[in-house]
């Protein structure tokens, strides 16, 4: 009986119950859902730009629009610090170098900063939703 | 040694369990482990400096068993202590995470996104092992999981279980001791802007490589090709092994040049 086939019987479903066991165990935890966050930044804020409010950066840009970046390094996503002299962020964890309009100076990072969308509610106060 | 310092930090653990939170605020709750539970400091900075000997006695134990294979010990028995010992450093890593000031924050996002970096099963793997954002996850991995089965692959590994009174002794001291000189150093609080932040000491490495090379290369890549040519080592030949046992020294003497700041 053995040498008919590789494995035998209680082998094989040993092995198809484990898989069966383990399809919502692995989608129990793969369930999850991608938090959003939600800043909003007054219009009393909004006078005196540049603002960094919770790893958020808020600028004007070349033509008087307000431009909202993502503080986040796009390397490894370690939170940028902001050289206001300067005028550039530095990432503490691997050295990379951003423009204030976002755009890579010193690698190791290759992308620009993410932009945030915004919009502003009625009160005239504006809003950033991002996810993570 | 090493066994005994894995017993007090997990003893130490289980007392850090009732006061930390992993919901939200960790980092409000470690400092109030920290400053305000009385003895809080003790058995946080215990539970600290008695991991970090764990971590370094294995190294040491590594080090004289490791290369002469005394005893007979089967290959796969030595593959799965190898295995325990990742184990070991993976669970120091998430307890650096969930310490929740702005190391373990960033710690926490490197992880995440070297993660997702790994093609095809990056996001599934990331989704897994860290969680959706929060701490549950890494909390979860961290004080249940990764000790249970710790313990459970040790099962076999230890003879006897016995805690001295010098360690304990010692490891209190030394506690003592670097919480009275070192506490202002070992957090980095949120929204403070440091120069430069360092990963755990065994990570400065792949800190240097991943200034230097690709994401993929330096965080996927040249570890998983560490790692298989260990395994393959130990089950197969022992040049890999000896080959291993340089690179891994190669790569801690460029760790530690890194920290100090001879390179860049």
């Amino acid at each position: 009986m053995d040498s008919k086939y590789i494995i035998n019987r209680r082998k094989a479903l040993k092995v198809i119950l484990i898989s069966v066991a383990s399809f919502p165990v692995i989608s129990y935890l793969y369930h999850g859902n991608d938090r959003v966050k939600e800043i909003i930044i007054t219009q009393e804020e909004l006078y005196n730009l540049p603002v960094v409010k919770q790893h958020v950066f808020i600028n004007k840009n070349v033509h008087n629009e307000i431009a909202v970046y993502s503080m986040k390094c796009t390397h490894l996503g370690c939170n940028l610090n902001y050289d206001k002299q300067k005028e550039l962020f530095v990432c503490p964890c691997h050295g990379s170098a951003f423009n204030i309009d976002g755009t890579v100076i010193r690698g190791p990072a290759k992308i620009s900063l993410l932009k945030l969308k915004s919009e502003f509610d009625n009160k005239g106060n504006l809003i950033v939703k991002f996810s993570g | 040694m090493a066994f005994q310092s894995l017993l007090i930090s997990v003893i130490s653990g289980l007392m850090l369990v009732f006061y930390y939170n992993p919901i939200d605020e960790h980092f409000k709750s470690v400092q109030e482990i920290t400053y305000n539970i009385s003895f809080g400091w003790l058995i946080r900075t215990v539970h600290y400096i008695s991991s970090q000997v764990c971590l370094i006695s294995v190294i040491g134990h590594i080090a004289k068993y490791g290369t002469f294979n005394p005893g007979g010990t089967s290959r796969f028995e030595v593959f799965k202590l190898l295995f325990t010992t990742c184990l070991i450093y993976v669970c120091f890593f998430l307890g650096y995470i969930l310490k929740g000031d702005q190391e373990g924050l960033f710690a926490l996002n490197i992880s995440q996104n070297l993660l997702s970096q790994i093609p095809y099963i990056g996001k599934f793997l990331m989704k897994i092992f860290l969680g959706d954002g929060s701490n549950l996850f890494i909390y979860s991995y961290h004080c249940y999981i990764l000790p249970i089965l710790i313990f459970l692959l040790l099962k076999r590994h230890v003879k006897e279980i016995r805690l001295a009174s010098w360690t304990i002794g010692g490891i209190i001291g030394l506690s003592v001791f670097y919480y009275e000189n070192f506490i202002h150093l070992h957090d980095v609080p949120l929204g403070v802007q440091h120069e430069r932040v360092y990963g755990p000491w065994f990570f400065w490495g792949i800190q240097f490589l991943l200034i230097h090379l690709e994401v993929l290369w330096a965080g996927v890549i040249v570890p998983s090709l560490f790692f298989v040519l260990l395994f393959i080592g130990i089950l197969l030949d022992v040049r890999a092994l000896r080959f291993c046992h340089i690179m891994s020294v190669v790569y801690m003497i460029a760790g530690i040049g890194f920290r100090v700041g001879l390179l860049r």
